[in-house]
């Protein structure tokens, strides 16, 4: 491989592009490589836009078979986790979303029978219950940052805005949690 | 609190260097508490994180999966629909000259067919730079009214039920000048053509036939003394007479 090659890569060599071309070739093996080296971390994104277990769950395997589907189209332009990772973010957000959508079409009768909060595992009620006043977005930025320990460069290109953006975003959702969670009853 | 020590805390609080922390309070006493929160409050987010989750080792990708919502699709939903108007609108515009034609024009019209211009661009000799003027259809020729043959005979007529007559029987239009007269006649002509009948009428009665084109003639009550100059207007030297005057003399025409 030619030092100049080497060079339009981002920093450090991408190891799982090995793990993606085994796939594209044919080997699905590879496959089941890259679910378990990266479910934690989806599922916290999942969780963390989502807030609810059952639906971290859910789209955490549907983020998986968009991945599986679409691996093809993955241009090497970017760390595959960055790409991962955008997959999670905007699968998370657009299922919250609609989510909310359908909880605002409920009856209140019907509501008011849903079991509360019984299956979440957010261990720390005082950030479930912050992470919920927040916007799908802020709970994106805020879960990237804290939960998968991504820089403000890896944060904005997982959600499609500018490093200087995402650190906009990461500062107002921060401030934003911080109200929220000393609010919240310990 | 001033920004930049904001972003001092921030950093301090989500480093958990514990000696930058102590640092930080000798320096900054007055927000040693706020220090406190934000650090609880980090290390809370960071302890909320899911546990290790028993994932399954084989992935089996769901079949009911939706795509990702792609503002591809509706693109190609309206480049269908830009391509569904625009066929529409071809094939509006390539009926629409047939519908004309077979509407306007009878099925078994021949003619038209056969006044069909030639396309000059057809022609080996075309030159594209040659401003090209196209050829005028030809209107088929038909023969001036007053070619055609009339029959009147009767005595004691009027001039003026003569040429009804004639005009009825030709479809010839018959405009008379100002003092034309109203004679009383006898005629019997017998398949003579019009125009022959009205130059005998004029020379009996004193009034000229000027052909008009578009079938029209007019009659002008002045003699034309000159039969070579018959068709150039009347002489200013004749004189034309009170036609109530005269003396109406008494036509009869004989095959």
């Amino acid at each position: 491989m030619s030092s100049a090659f080497d060079h339009t890569r981002p920093e450090g060599f991408d190891e799982d592009i090995r793990l993606v071309e085994r796939f594209v070739a044919g080997d699905a093996a590879a496959f089941d490589l890259i679910y378990a080296q990266y479910y934690d971390r989806v599922y916290a994104i999942a969780l963390g836009v989502l807030l609810r277990a059952d639906e971290a769950s859910d789209a955490t395997q549907e983020i998986f078979t968009l991945v599986y589907r679409n691996l093809h189209r993955f241009d090497r332009r970017s760390r595959f986790s960055t790409w991962m990772y955008r997959v999670a973010v905007n699968r998370s957000i657009q299922q919250a979303r609609s989510i909310k959508n359908l909880r605002l079409n409920v009856p209140l009768e019907e509501a008011n029978e849903r079991p509360a909060k019984t299956e979440e595992r957010t261990s720390d009620p005082r950030v479930a219950c912050a992470l919920a006043k927040l916007s799908p977005d802020d709970r994106a930025a805020i879960t990237l940052f804290y939960w998968d320990d991504l820089s403000l460069t890896e944060i904005g290109e997982s959600m499609g805005i500018s490093p200087n953006a995402a650190k906009t975003r990461l500062f107002r959702a921060r401030e934003r949690f911080k109200n929220h969670f000393e609010e919240a009853p310990e | 609190m001033d920004k930049s020590v904001d972003e001092l805390m921030w950093l301090i609080a989500e480093t958990s260097n514990h000696a930058a922390v102590e640092e930080f309070i000798k320096r900054h006493p007055e927000h040693r508490l706020e220090m406190l929160k934000r650090m609880n409050m980090v290390n809370d987010m960071r302890g909320a994180r899911p546990s290790q989750t028993e994932s399954a080792v084989h992935f089996t990708p769901r079949p009911d999966v939706r795509a990702l919502a792609n503002p591809r699709p509706r693109w190609e939903l309206i480049g269908g629909g830009v391509a569904i108007f625009a066929s529409a609108v071809f094939v509006a515009y390539t009926m629409a000259p047939k519908r004309t034609t077979e509407s306007v024009l009878p099925k078994s019209s021949p003619a038209v067919t056969a006044t069909t211009v030639p396309d000059p661009r057809q022609d080996p000799g075309y030159n594209p730079n040659q401003n090209v003027v196209p050829p005028t259809p030809v209107a088929p020729s038909r023969p001036p009214a007053y070619t055609l043959p009339v029959t009147i005979e009767g005595d004691g007529m009027s001039l003026v039920v003569v040429l009804n007559e004639i005009s009825r029987q030709t479809n010839l239009n018959i405009e008379m000048g100002p003092g034309m007269p109203n004679a009383v006649v006898s005629v019997n002509y017998i398949g003579r053509t019009a125009m022959d009948v009205l130059r005998d009428l004029g020379q009996k009665l004193g009034f000229t036939v000027f052909d008009q084109q578009a079938n029209s003639v007019l009659l002008i009550p002045a003699v034309d003394t000159n039969r070579a100059t018959r068709e150039q207007g009347p002489l200013e030297s004749d004189p034309i007479g009170e036609p109530n005057s005269r003396e109406i003399p008494q036509i009869t025409e004989t095959e």
